[in-house]
């Protein structure tokens, strides 16, 4: 069922944001892991999110497609309020694709059958229809030859291309990326960004977790750096790279740069 | 040498094999292969809704399971097989009447669900929680993704456990001659003890203790086989047909 409650569905306007979070706290346990964050994605913008590991940007990410519930706040995404009790997470979901760091590849599955399986069971696609989307999406991610391919028997780098395949399958508005190149050797890293780019110029709402300065100041057109929890500074790439305001990002920016 | 042939006589005395041998063929092999399919589908069937309860968030939903395991686990089967076939007789409930043979089967059932319960728990936890979360990313519900993503990774794991369990469960078939089976319903164990205490050689026993071998020994080897293909076989379809007693199981 994809019937969303009237009262979860806030109008979409041309203009409106593909994602808003207002006011979001996540806490776990004791710890306070993002504090009063609030944060606008436009459509069609690419937003990457800089900062130090356990900063909270993948809290962050993750709270974007309901992987986890902020503690107080709200977080609307496509009109939807995904905060509210009753929100239709599934339906969300299957139009905002989401890329891993450790790829999360089925491993039980080919990469054919890894692809179409939102297709399938999410979107009802009959498998011969299914299938040839599947076969599309892995050959524009450079890998039709690997469809039959268990994900054990592919590099990192394809693995995380196969990931791609399976979130663009599923023609998402929003992809998120949670350090898509983290786990990657360094050989592999060029051909993940490539595809990024890719998308990011192609129209696509991106919001990626990175550690790759030189992917976001190339393809951002905003960057957010969030340390502590908080948003401390955003901006475009120039202001943010060239000209940071604040100590916390200079002594970032000078431990990765 | 007198003990030896002592010793021969008592366990190996070929005249008593020959004397049981065509009703342990004919009606104990039957049994005891009914008894141990009944409580090997009613366990997993136990054990897989106890499974997905002991890994509930929901404290009123866990606790239940957890006792359930915990109790059916930590009795000695002979009890519970006794407080199950004589005791709700006794108790005035008789959900399949006077016949001892079912509640031989539900008494097997429910003990094997507490361990098939804690065999599935581990093989669903085994599995990468980001593997659950991909699932849910690209839409599906938390039962779809358990029983295509999850599960069949899970059960791939705990197939030698569950050879293993099943192998038990044939073995603890044997326990329910406690329960006084009719002539026609006996199973390979209480025909060898009947013969047993008739003749007074233990030769019956030993050639029930044959068959006990003949069922299990394929057993563990069809278990390992299927364990090697599904490892290493380039098409699996397990996702399919696994998802199919968890659909009931709800």
């Amino acid at each position: 069922m994809t019937a969303i409650s009237e009262a979860t569905v806030i109008p979409k306007a041309v203009d409106s944001p593909a994602i808003s979070i207002s006011h979001v706290t996540k806490a776990f346990g004791p710890t306070t892991v993002l504090r009063d964050v609030s944060l606008d994605v436009a459509r069609a913008e690419t937003v990457c999110v800089i900062g130090a590991s356990g900063s909270g940007k993948s809290t962050l990410l993750r709270c974007m497609n309901g992987l986890e519930r902020p503690t107080s706040g709200q977080v609307v995404v496509d009109g939807t309020d995904i905060t509210a009790k009753r929100a239709d997470l599934d339906a969300v979901r299957s139009q905002v694709g989401m890329v891993f760091q450790q790829f999360n590849l089925f491993p039980h599955m080919t990469a054919l059958r890894n692809v179409t399986l939102g297709l399938r069971r999410v979107k009802r696609i009959p498998r011969s229809e299914a299938e040839s989307v599947a076969r599309q999406r892995l050959a524009e991610v450079g890998l039709a030859e690997k469809a039959g391919v268990r994900p054990a028997k592919l590099s990192g780098g394809q693995q995380q291309r196969v990931a791609i395949a399976r979130a663009l399958a599923m023609s998402p508005s929003i992809m998120l990326f949670d350090e898509p190149t983290s786990a990657l050797d360094p050989e592999l890293v060029k051909g993940v960004l490539e595809l990024m780019k890719g998308l990011c110029h192609g129209g696509m709402t991106v919001v990626a977790v990175t550690h790759e300065m030189g992917f976001a100041r190339e393809v951002a057109d905003r960057i957010v750096f969030v340390d502590g929890g908080r948003i401390v500074e955003e901006g475009t790439p120039a202001r943010i790279f060239d000209d940071p305001q604040t100590p916390r990002l200079r002594e970032f920016l000078a431990q990765v740069l | 040498m007198s003990g030896l042939q002592n010793f021969w006589h008592t366990f190996f005395d070929w005249s008593q094999v020959t004397a049981i041998l065509p009703t342990l063929l004919k009606v104990g092999l039957l049994n005891t292969i009914v008894l141990s399919i009944g409580a090997i589908v009613l366990g997993v069937v136990i054990g897989m809704i106890l499974a997905v309860a002991l890994l509930s968030s929901r404290v009123w939903v866990r606790f239940p399971a957890r006792a359930y395991v915990d109790v059916f686990r930590g009795l000695p089967i002979v009890l519970t097989i006794l407080l199950i076939g004589e005791g709700l007789p006794i108790a005035g409930l008789h959900p399949f009447g006077r016949d001892a043979y079912p509640y031989a089967i539900l008494a097997l059932g429910v003990v094997a669900g507490a361990y098939i319960a804690e065999i599935f728990r581990s093989g669903i936890q085994s599995v990468d929680k980001g593997q659950l979360e991909a699932a849910r990313c690209l839409g599906m519900s938390h039962f779809w993704a358990m029983a295509t993503v999850v599960i069949p990774q899970g059960v791939r794991r705990i197939l030698p456990a569950l050879a293993n369990q099943f192998v038990a469960m044939v073995k603890d078939s044997s326990l329910v001659y406690l329960l006084g089976l009719v002539v026609g319903q006996r199973e390979l164990f209480s025909i060898a003890q009947d013969q047993t205490a008739a003749s007074g050689s233990l030769a019956p026993l030993v050639a029930a203790g044959i068959f006990y071998i003949i069922i299990t020994v394929p057993m563990t080897h069809l278990v390992n086989y299927l364990d090697r293909r599904l490892r290493e076989g380039p098409t699996v379809r397990a996702a399919e047909p696994l998802s199919l007693p968890m659909g009931e199981a709800r």
